[in-house]
């Protein structure tokens, strides 16, 4: 991990208050991994004080790329960030998923959950089968489609108004996909805290089907520094999201 | 750099990195070695899970937390961190909290036959209260007292007492910490806060309160330091908020001896580097 200046090379708006940047950092680049974060100082003023954990959605050999959502003070600094400035980055942060050969393997998102999971399926694709169960809000939320559609055998997609896709919440139809689940040796979920409940909780019949979740949680350092960030184990005790995730085999937590 | 000297240990340099804000003094060990000192997450008698999420909120520049002492407890420590700890080059200072004299005395035993170079007693974690008294034991100066005595009977070690200056005058537990024998002190510990969801109506943080750390309280503390220094001839060392240089310098004029980093580390673990190659740089 490393603390570096990345260089904005673009910055554009793809869906409704989401963005994606590009940032050059080849020192981070180079090293990141899927599963992986960096840790973004928007200013640097301290105001706001923390920096913004964003998962990396792609990575070449000298760029990131990072997709966020303007909802606060942070993000709506990101987001008037033009090309050529500079920002500070810690990275890359955060356990990353090891590599997996011959395997059906699920990936499930909702909203900017996908984002996470593009960087993972490029990884993934060349020595496996990918199976995306994706859901959003409405259509124009629905982002990335373009980018999966090369990487991922299927793709059903499901969105809260109908818009596209099945209306409803993209679990029922993750769950009704007997068939699929049965064949897959690990399903990857990203996504808001409840969908990942809801999926952790569920009783697949599938006992072996292994379940990893993205997790969120409001961050300090992101390095292990200020145990800030604690997600509960199954037995007593917490686990940090930074250092011991972000991505977690959902079997050992109590969500 | 001048070197200062608090009872027998040399600081290198005025910046130590305050508890809770860089691990047990494992991590990041190339910018410790760098730091006059680093003081350990807090350490109790017994293991403590912690709070539970959240346990950070962000607030105007600002942190409010709600950690809750998580650490392995003092016998863990000893034998399966403070090893690792060993090739550090800077001032190991232990941080520990307890909720009576008893239990600090206790700690002070357990420590006082490992290698560490000193102690800093937590009576001003938010998160801990006075058996007895039912308050944080740095809201009394009696138990205040009471509890730098006990540690003291048991080490010679080099004491740091950390106050609080929530809703008491630090002057009076300065002044009890420094009958009961410590060496130094260190103003303030973090504030007490409260965050509420606007939406829900809930209090934000799993543990419900939290401390107050960050630029937003540095006035405040300033303040304290400079409130205790006039009165009170002990080494002091000053936190709260300090980001820059230019904090540190304001610190040292204010009446301390040196700092304490922490909220910052946060931002940047490089920040107590950063900090100390801009003082460099200012004074030439």
């Amino acid at each position: 991990m490393i603390r570096k200046q990345a260089i904005v090379y673009r910055n554009e708006k793809i869906g409704p208050d989401i963005y994606s940047m590009w940032l050059r950092c080849p020192q981070i680049a180079k090293i990141a991994k899927p599963g992986q974060f960096v840790q973004i100082a928007v200013n640097d003023s301290y105001e706001p004080f923390l920096c913004r954990p964003l998962s990396i959605a792609d990575s070449t050999n000298n760029m990131i790329r990072i997709i966020y959502r303007v909802i606060g003070k942070g993000t709506k600094i990101l987001k008037e960030k033009k090309k050529g400035e500079v920002l500070s980055i810690l990275g890359p942060l955060g356990k990353a998923i090891a590599p997996i050969k011959n395997k059906n393997i699920v990936l499930c998102a909702g909203g900017l959950g996908i984002a996470p999971l593009l960087y993972l399926a490029k990884n993934l694709k060349k020595n496996n089968d990918l199976i995306l169960f994706y859901g959003a809000r409405n259509e124009s939320e629905l982002i990335l489609l373009k980018e999966f559609k090369p990487l991922c055998d299927k793709i059903f997609l499901s969105t809260d108004d109908g818009s596209r896709g099945k209306k409803g919440f993209i679990t029922d139809i993750l769950f009704s996909a007997q068939d699929i689940l049965a064949n897959a040796y690990c399903l990857y979920i990203a996504g808001p805290s409840a969908m990942i409940k809801k999926i952790s909780n569920y009783k697949f019949n599938t006992p072996n089907l292994k379940l990893f979740g993205f997790l969120e949680e409001r961050m300090g350092c992101g390095c292990g520094i200020c145990f800030g960030c604690a997600v509960k184990k199954k037995e007593n005790g917490y686990l940090r999201v930074c250092t011991d995730g972000p991505v977690f085999n959902l079997s050992q937590l109590e969500l | 750099m001048t070197k200062i000297k608090i009872k027998n240990l040399i600081f290198k340099n005025p910046i130590i990195l305050a508890s809770g804000t860089f691990s047990f003094g494992d991590k990041f060990i190339s910018v410790a070695n760098e730091m006059g000192g680093i003081v350990t997450k807090g350490i109790t008698l017994l293991p403590r899970v912690g709070n539970p999420p959240p346990r950070i909120c962000e607030t105007p520049a600002g942190i409010l937390n709600s950690v809750g002492l998580e650490n392995p407890g003092v016998d863990k420590f000893c034998k399966e961190i403070l090893p690792r700890l060993q090739s550090l080059k800077t001032n190991l200072i232990v941080n520990i909290s307890a909720n009576s004299a008893k239990e600090f005395s206790i700690l002070a035993q357990k420590l006082n036959d490992t290698n560490i170079d000193a102690l800093e007693i937590n009576i001003s974690c938010p998160n801990i209260k006075d058996k007895d008294c039912n308050k944080m034991i740095g809201q009394d100066p009696k138990a205040t007292y009471e509890a730098v005595k006990a540690v003291r009977k048991q080490t010679k070690k080099t004491i740091i007492t950390k106050l609080t200056a929530n809703f008491i005058d630090p002057l009076l537990t300065a002044q009890a910490a420094n009958d009961a024998g410590t060496d130094a002190i260190c103003l303030i510990n973090t504030l007490y806060g409260l965050a509420i969801d606007s939406k829900t109506g809930k209090p934000f943080l799993g543990g419900i309160t939290g401390g107050l750390s960050g630029p937003a309280i540095k006035p405040f503390a300033l303040y304290c330091v400079w409130h205790v220094a006039s009165k009170v001839k002990l080494p002091i060392i000053g936190c709260g908020g300090i980001v820059s240089a230019d904090d540190v310098l304001e610190y040292l004029h204010a009446g301390s001896k040196l700092v304490e980093v922490g909220s910052a580390n946060l931002r940047n673990p490089y920040a107590g580097l950063e900090i100390l190659k801009e003082i460099n740089r200012l004074r030439g």
